[in-house]
């Protein structure tokens, strides 16, 4: 493989953000009176789908060969970045692991799927065509680059970058429809609650740099090994990176944003919960164990957060009627899963559920969003404002939409972690990596304890959304003020076109065993194989670890070989008894859950227990009443001292309003009479550009800026 | 020369410190004077310039590097704060009587020049950036208020809305640059950083030094940061268009050559950043950019508003030059051209700013000014003059100005190694060829004035202390490169980074 390619699958999609964003609208968007066309997603489709085949076709088939990693530059060194005085540097490069692998073909994969489902389901929104098609597709090019970038880089500082870029894609399309209040506080909520992460890991990652010099992790690991870090400093900036990996994540107690992030488009739902974003945080929590950054404590800490965060999302999960919110309390119970398994130790079995995860978890958002899309189009039709999410307002939907229902059906099994699905295999190995640990370290059973019951919740909501969406009578559960409408809307109800469908297809033949495990079902499977840890981590205190985790997968270790058989046959248990009690609560109905959802510990999931009222009374509302104090005291002081010149702020405020209606008020005929005639139609160019719109002049700026940066840097000597 | 401490440096400080206790003495003046007795605000703000600029002129600039090495008391700072304060007062003059600032405001109003012009002494004498950075700001804000003065009419409030958007980013830009040289050199000191500069990253220092362009690049309204300039100019009230022309201008300049004279002027740096060939490149441009755009502007204010920007880059050519191994030449060009400047500039736009009163033309439309010389003889002389000098027609001082300007720059390119390796004799050429262009458009008003026929006939007559103004701004116009010459404006040469402030580090 050469470095191009590598480069060409990485700037892809950057490439088409930035055909997207500075031509999109021009050249594709319809014309007064006409639909969104495919042609708006062209571009991006175009180049995620690069990104998709390259990695098919050259790195996918380089994890089965025995080779060291991938490093560009090719010296596996990194290239100086930025040198500063006194030997201090930052080194930066790109580095392909089987882990980077992987997690790069399930990345554009699914990101690919995401475009091409999108395609088709933004094109209308409430009747009329989406009126910033193309620049939604140009954000999702963007935030395809900075998840590549992400698991591509060698160091921490650019996966940094694709950190933070994503947090600000995540910003624009969680608030892609910002006419609604609430699209807007969400995606400030995403934002700030994720900042708060971000900023306690560039803590971590200064402690990192101060104490190692390094950022790359090859280089984190041998600083490691050479003893460079230790004892509480070391807890600390684990503790402090791993920070960051729960706000990204949105593990407890950083998880409240994760949620109302449901108010974005439902493909913006599928690729931050599935492939993206929330991926990064296990992804980072992954790379730091394998740097051996964790220390014993720290990864303690990790594993509790994951296996509390599994259940406390998947009870409240039980009580949700939002068909996206349930999926989005199951995304944050999956993650408590996978970072349980960072924390025991158990790397392939977190980079394992990372990979099957996206791809069921994908298909059942996308899948949600066929239903909406669905559900939409009926109401619409019959002029109800019945909510198109809530599942009271579905059921039985198993007709009309086959296709969605059957991929549907196949991730929530993949899910629950029924046999033959994907997630039984990744699940199985998370939950014996736990167990493993508990059998080690006996004090610590409450992980594997915690590890199954939420195994069991998640079967048990999961199915609930089934049963209610697909089963039953359509619109049966509506309540009466909205179900006369809701029943009209069923004939006009239908499944999706294929360009959305085809997609659910692909994901949910990901979710299924036979992809990830052809044959034996006691062998490792080839991501068993192939990814696994570099070389087990020096002995800082980690030797209560499950022995190697989930990669010593083979049938002679020990404690792990007894684990994982208990564990599958209790997972299969479990799972079982979760999808019984969902049966005979919401499929067969000859359970009623009505006593339950009067009782206060019922209302007191749907109030999230209350972490939204506790954040907005501790933090927001203060953080609020300290800046309007500070703001009184200014304008106090301000008006208090100069009076006159603060009547000239004040009229110059006023001036704002005045400025709406000026738009434009250049006027360029022809010029005076005489010589000079291509002179003054130069002339007429530059006054032209002095258009009056400030926007413009600041583009002015700052392109000038680059290119006077280029031209001066092109005569370096 | 070791920095003075704070109370040593006072002494030497007494001119701006007059000046700033002044600012606020108005301020609260002007909260307690009611009707009449408003006036006592304007005698008082003449007089604050007044003692400024006296105090400016007699107190002996020997280089002293005030407060611990923040600001720099010395011939250049001396000659540059002279004709911000010549300007600050004319246009004060003229604003005591303008219909265009209403009477209950005017205080505030005097106010704020004198804060602005506070704040661009402290940009001309600035030798630390942050205090440069300081003095940016202060004079833009208080130009942002003064810019939007006329709030009742929506172009004023439009212009300085966009001042405000576009200055914030500029200066913006300006503080990163700032903070890029910090984290390279390890000092904000001017003077310092030069030397500790040599051994940085080519490409950081190139970011870096462009970025800090950014921020006087704006105030100079130098391509591509101008693009304010006509919309605030336009909108502006006159006297503060005339004021931001020309002060505000020689301001920027003053930072401009501070910097790269005595900041980035040191061999070893200039041999990894060629800012020469930069400069050289943006003053073509902007030159160039500038006479083109004012052809065929219809709009004298407006017209005049672009032409500024082309003076700009006449300008730049000799900071471009300062990149020579003699920079006290260009320096003493480009000081001559900016005094000259100040008064055609100023004239100029005095003479539109009255005709524009509606008891005489009533408009700044070019078509208004026909027959100019029959119904006001001696402001159509007078007008033409100042048009004549800024094209530098001979003999009047624009001429001498440009003169000067383009030799230091054709002499600094012929010396041995010309300037840091370049040859500039093709920019003078440029600038020779931009003033033909100049020639075209400020010959149209002039035709317009005397040689066209207009529809009215009734005389125009110039208010008689208007006149006694245009008097004061028409002299030096007409004979400064007479009585004086470049040589008059040679200062102090540019301080070593000599061993000497090493030592005390």
């Amino acid at each position: 493989m050469s470095p191009a390619i590598l480069l060409i699958i990485l700037f892809a999609p950057l490439a088409a953000f930035a055909v997207q964003i500075l031509f999109g609208r021009r050249l594709f968007a319809p014309k007064e009176g006409e639909q969104n066309r495919i042609a708006g997603a062209a571009v991006p489709i175009l180049g995620v789908l690069v990104s998709l085949a390259l990695t098919l076709i050259y790195v996918l088939p380089s994890m089965f060969q025995p080779t060291d990693p991938f490093t560009l530059p090719a010296d596996g060194n990194g290239a100086a970045w930025i040198d500063m005085a006194g030997g201090m540097e930052l080194r930066i490069g790109l580095m392909l692991d089987n882990t980077s692998r992987v997690l790069l073909f399930m990345v554009t994969l699914v990101c690919s799927m995401i475009h091409l489902f999108a395609a088709g389901y933004m094109k209308l929104r409430d009747g009329l065509p989406e009126p910033r098609y193309t620049r939604f597709f140009a954000y999702l090019s963007l935030f395809t680059f900075a998840m590549l970038l992400l698991v591509v880089s060698d160091n921490l500082l650019t996966l940094f970058v694709g950190w933070e870029l994503m947090g600000l894609c995540s910003y624009l399309l969680i608030g892609f429809y910002y006419e609604k209040k609430s699209a807007q506080d969400a995606s400030l909520k995403a934002f700030m609650t994720t900042r708060v992460g971000d900023v306690l890991l560039f803590v971590g990652m200064a402690i990192l740099w101060t104490h190692l010099g390094s950022l790359r992790f090859a280089d984190i690991h041998a600083g490691m090994e050479a003893g460079n870090l230790s004892g509480g400093t070391l807890t600390l900036a684990g503790l402090l990176c791993l920070g960051g990996a729960i706000g990204k994540s949105a593990q407890f107690p950083l998880h409240t944003w994760l949620p109302d992030a449901m108010e974005g488009p439902t493909p913006v739902s599928a690729l931050i919960h599935a492939a993206t974003m929330v991926a990064a945080g296990v992804y980072l929590a992954a790379r730091l164990l394998q740097a051996a950054v964790l220390d014993a404590a720290a990864l303690m800490t990790l594993a509790y957060v994951g296996a509390f965060t599994a259940v406390f999302a998947a009870s409240i999960a039980f009580v949700q009627n939002d068909i996206k919110r349930v999926l989005a309390y199951s995304t944050i119970s999956q993650l408590g899963y996978m970072m349980l398994a960072v924390g025991v130790g158990s790397y392939t079995a977190a980079v394992f559920h990372m990979l099957t995860h996206a791809f069921f978890k994908a298909c059942l958002f996308l899948g949600s969003g066929s239903v909406i899309h669905a559900m939409h189009d009926g109401l619409h039709h019959v002029h109800s404002h019945a909510d198109a999410q809530d599942m009271r307002n579905m059921g039985g939907l198993r007709k009309k939409m086959p296709r969605t229902h059957l991929t549907f059906l196949i991730s929530t099994l993949a899910i629950a972690g029924a046999p033959l699905t994907a997630g039984f295999l990744s699940k199985d190995a998370v939950l014996a990596g736990a167990l493993a640990y508990g059998m080690k370290n006996p004090g610590h059973f409450l992980l594997p304890a915690l590890g199954f019951l939420a195994a069991l919740m998640t079967a048990f909501y999961m199915f609930r959304l089934v049963f209610g969406t697909f089963y039953g009578e359509f619109g049966a559960r509506a309540n009466e003020h909205d179900r006369e409408l809701v029943l009209q809307a069923e004939p006009h109800l239908h499944e999706s076109p294929a360009i959305m469908t085809v997609p659910l297809i692909v994901l949910a033949l990901g979710a299924l065993w036979a992809f990830w495990s052809p044959m034996d079902p006691m062998s490792k499977g080839w991501i068993g194989e192939t990814v696994v840890q570099h070389e087990v981590w020096t002995d800082h205190g980690a030797a209560n670890v499950a022995e190697g985790g989930a990669d010593s997968h083979d049938a002679h270790n020990g404690v792990y070989h007894t684990a994982h058989i208990v564990t599958i046959a209790l997972s299969i248990g479990v799972a079982a008894v979760g999808f019984l009690f969902a049966l005979l609560f919401f499929g067969l109905r000859v359970l009623s859950s009505e006593r339950f959802a009067q009782s206060n510990f019922a209302r007191m999931l749907e109030r999230k227990y209350g972490f939204d009222e506790l954040y907005d009374w501790a933090f927001v509302r203060n953080l609020l009443r300290v800046c309007n104090a500070s703001g009184a005291v200014d304008l106090k002081i301000v008006d208090g001292l100069v009076n006159g010149v603060g009547s000239a702020f004040v009229s110059a405020r006023r001036s704002f309003t005045w400025l709406t209606g000026a738009i434009d008020r250049l006027v360029v005929d022809g010029a005076v009479n005489g010589v000079g005639r291509s002179l003054r139609w130069i002339g007429a160019v530059f006054r032209r550009a002095q258009s009056g719109l400030i926007q413009n002049y600041l583009l002015v700026i700052f392109t000038g800026l680059a290119a006077l940066i280029f031209i001066v840097a092109m005569g370096l000597r | 020369m070791t920095p003075l401490d704070n109370l040593s440096s006072l002494q030497h400080y007494i001119p701006d410190a007059a000046l700033a206790s002044f600012a606020v003495l108005i301020v609260i003046v002007d909260l307690f004077a009611r009707g009449r007795s408003k006036v006592v605000v304007g005698v008082l703000s003449i007089a604050a310039l007044a003692v400024a600029g006296a105090l400016t002129l007699w107190m002996p600039h020997t280089g002293e590097r005030l407060f611990y090495g923040m600001a720099r008391q010395d011939g250049l700072a001396q000659t540059f704060k002279l004709v911000i304060v010549g300007c600050a007062a004319v246009t004060l003059l003229v604003s005591l009587r303008t219909q265009e600032v209403a009477e209950r405001l005017r205080g505030e109003f005097f106010a704020l020049m004198l804060f602005a012009t506070y704040g661009m002494f402290l940009m001309v004498s600035a030798s630390n950036l942050l205090i440069a950075y300081l003095g940016v700001e202060l004079a833009s804000i208080s130009s942002y208020i003064l810019a939007g003065f006329l709030a009742n009419q929506s172009r004023s409030s439009e212009a300085a809305f966009k001042y405000v958007i576009y200055g914030s980013v500029a200066s913006g830009v300006m503080l990163f640059g700032v903070s890029l040289l910090y984290g390279m050199a390890g000092t904000t000191d001017i003077a310092l950083m030069g030397e500790r500069l040599a051994s940085a990253h080519p490409l950081a220092l190139t970011i870096a030094v462009v970025f800090l362009f950014a921020g006087v690049g704006y105030k100079i309204a130098s391509v591509p940061f101008h693009m304010w300039s006509p919309d605030v100019y336009e909108g502006s009230p006159l006297p503060v268009t005339a004021f931001l022309s020309v002060a505000s201008k020689a301001a920027g300049f003053g930072l401009t050559l501070r910097i790269f004279r005595d900041g980035l002027g040191a061999e070893e740096l200039l041999a990894s950043v060629d800012w020469p060939l930069f400069l050289a490149l943006l003053s073509a441009v902007t030159m160039t950019v500038g006479n083109l755009a004012a052809m065929g502007q219809k709009n004298v204010k407006r017209l005049l508003a672009y032409s500024s920007i082309a003076h700009g880059g006449y300008l730049l050519m000799g900071i471009a030059a300062l990149g020579s191994s003699d920079s006290s030449a260009p320096t003493a060009a480009i000081l001559f051209y900016l005094a000259v400047y100040l008064f055609m500039n100023l004239g100029a736009f005095f003479v539109v700013m009255h005709l524009a009163e509606p008891s005489r033309l009533g408009s700044e439309e070019m078509p208004a000014y026909r027959g100019l010389i029959r119904r006001s003889p001696a402001l159509a002389i007078v007008m033409s003059v100042f048009l004549f000098s800024l094209i530098g027609l001979p003999p009047f001082a624009g001429f001498w100005g440009k003169l000067y300007l383009f030799k230091s720059v054709v002499d600094a390119s012929l010396v041995e190694g010309g300037v840091n390796g370049h040859n500039f004799v093709w920019l003078v050429l440029l600038a020779m060829a931009n003033s033909a262009i100049s020639l075209y458009y400020y010959f149209a008003v002039v035709k317009a004035m005397l040689l066209d026929r207009g529809e009215e006939e009734t005389p125009v007559k110039a208010h008689p202390a208007f006149a006694l103004v245009l008097l004061i701004l028409f002299l030096p116009t007409l004979l400064l490169g007479f009585f004086t010459n470049v040589d008059d404006f040679r200062v102090d040469e540019a301080p070593e980074a000599s061993a000497s402030i090493m030592a005390e580090e």
